[in-house]
Order: structure tokens, then C-alpha cells, then sequence
């Protein structure tokens, strides 16, 4: 991830800790998932096609390589032991 | 819809929706610099990534990227028992390539469609060769 910094309106940001601390996530968790939703608005409203899934995910998890590893993770999440195995083998997801 | 002519392995849909992964950049300049020639992926291969979110990143994920792809103008290759047929035979050639089923599809999607370029970042796919291209274009 890239660091940077903005300017917001006082209101804008009295929101943004509001926000966090009522959901017990970052002021940029929140930015993330605003910019995520907007572009994919965007996206759906101009046609603009493959845009609408870029960074759509703003997931917490601090993996980098998770895209690389597909099947090690489907294998152990299915595997006997996994979270599917011990979930009694419903629809549950992390 | 413009015909496919690249398919989309799940490493680089992944890659793509998740900033911060660390070739976020790269599978994002592949999508779009070859989306207007036309992308598909193989209905295998979109189970295989949204399993994978909902697994590992939960529900809520995976549903973001349920609703962006839908408008993503991305097509979906079905996965029909000639496909499937296809596939089988792939597998069997390179028993000891390492590709599981849905890359299997995927690499069958590619022989019947006549698609030499995938975007994914497995390199083990590049051990196929298909009938119509002297190698597999692998991108980005």
C-alpha cells in the first residue's frame, strides 16, 4: 500500500473518527472502502467495463502475495481440519 | 461484446481488486490495456476466485467484487461438456504440469476459443502449448 495524506473538511473528519470508532475500524479503512464504492459507481454509471473491480476489495488482511497463493489456500481451507471442515461444511466465511 | 481474445486467470482478478497486493499495478495495466480487445473468463476459474475471496476475505468481499464484476464487461466463457471434454485431455498431457482442474478449463477455453493470451501471474501455464500458436502469451 501507498501512504499518503489529505486535506478534509473538519466536519468530513469529526464524521470519519465518529465512523471509525462506532465501527471499531481506521479512518483509512474508511477511505478505502468509500473509494472503492465510488469507483465502482463510476464504473457502473459511465460503462466504463474492467475498472469496476479494480481495488474493489478493501479487506484488512495485511497479505501482499495472496493473489499468488489460490490454491494453497483454497486447499487448506478446504483440507480435513480446515475452516470448511470445521464449520461442518456450511456456506461460512471468515 | 467484443470477442474474447484474452482470457483472465484468477491470480490476475485477485491481484487486481486488491491494492495492496504487491503486482496490484501490473494485473491492473493488463486488464486495462487488453479490455478493449475483449476479456473472458472461464466460469471455472470466476467460481475458483469467488470462492477464494469468500474464503479467505469473507463474505462481505466477496460480494464487492460479485457487483463489480458484473459491470465489469468482462465476459463469462461457459464450461460445457466439450470444454470439459477438452480439458480432461489437457490434463492428461501434462499430468505433471502441476495445473489443477480450473486451470485446466481455462487452458481448454483457450484452445477452443483460439485465444493465445492469458493474463495470470502461474507460471506453470506456460508449459502449455497450444495447437494454433507456437506458445501461450502469458501477461502481464
Amino acid at each position: 500500500m501507498k501512504k499518503t495524506m489529505m486535506y478534509l473538511p473538519e466536519e468530513m473528519h469529526r464524521y470519519l473518527t465518529r465512523e471509525g470508532a462506532e465501527r471499531g475500524v481506521s479512518m483509512a479503512e474508511i477511505a478505502r472502502e468509500a473509494i472503492a464504492e465510488y469507483r465502482a459507481r463510476r464504473a457502473a454509471d459511465s460503462d466504463t467495463g474492467v475498472s469496476a473491480i479494480l481495488g474493489v476489495l478493501t479487506d484488512a488482511d495485511p497479505a501482499t502475495d495472496l493473489a499468488l497463493r489460490v490454491d494453497e489456500t483454497l486447499d487448506a481451507y478446504y483440507a480435513e481440519g480446515g475452516a470448511w471442515d470445521q464449520d461442518a461444511g456450511s456456506a461460512h466465511a471468515r | 461484446m467484443p470477442a474474447v481474445r484474452t482470457l483472465v486467470d484468477s491470480s490476475v482478478l485477485i491481484a487486481a481488486a486488491r491494492a495492496g497486493e504487491t503486482h496490484h499495478a501490473r494485473a491492473v495495466a493488463g486488464l486495462e490495456t487488453r479490455a478493449a480487445g475483449g476479456l473472458g473468463v472461464p466460469v471455472t476459474i470466476l467460481a475458483e476466485t469467488m470462492s477464494f475471496i469468500g474464503a479467505r476475505l469473507g463474505v462481505d468481499q466477496q460480494r464487492r467484487f460479485w457487483d463489480g464484476f458484473m459491470v465489469s464487461g468482462i465476459e463469462i466463457v461457459a464450461v460445457d461438456a466439450d470444454l470439459l471434454g477438452i480439458a480432461r485431455e489437457i490434463d492428461r498431457r501434462y499430468a505433471d504440469a502441476g495445473f489443477g482442474f480450473a486451470d485446466c478449463t481455462l487452458l481448454a477455453a483457450c484452445e477452443r476459443e483460439r485465444v493465445s493470451c492469458v493474463l495470470s501471474f502461474d507460471a506453470r501455464l506456460a508449459a502449455f502449448r497450444p495447437s494454433f500458436a507456437p506458445a501461450l502469451e502469458l501477461q502481464p
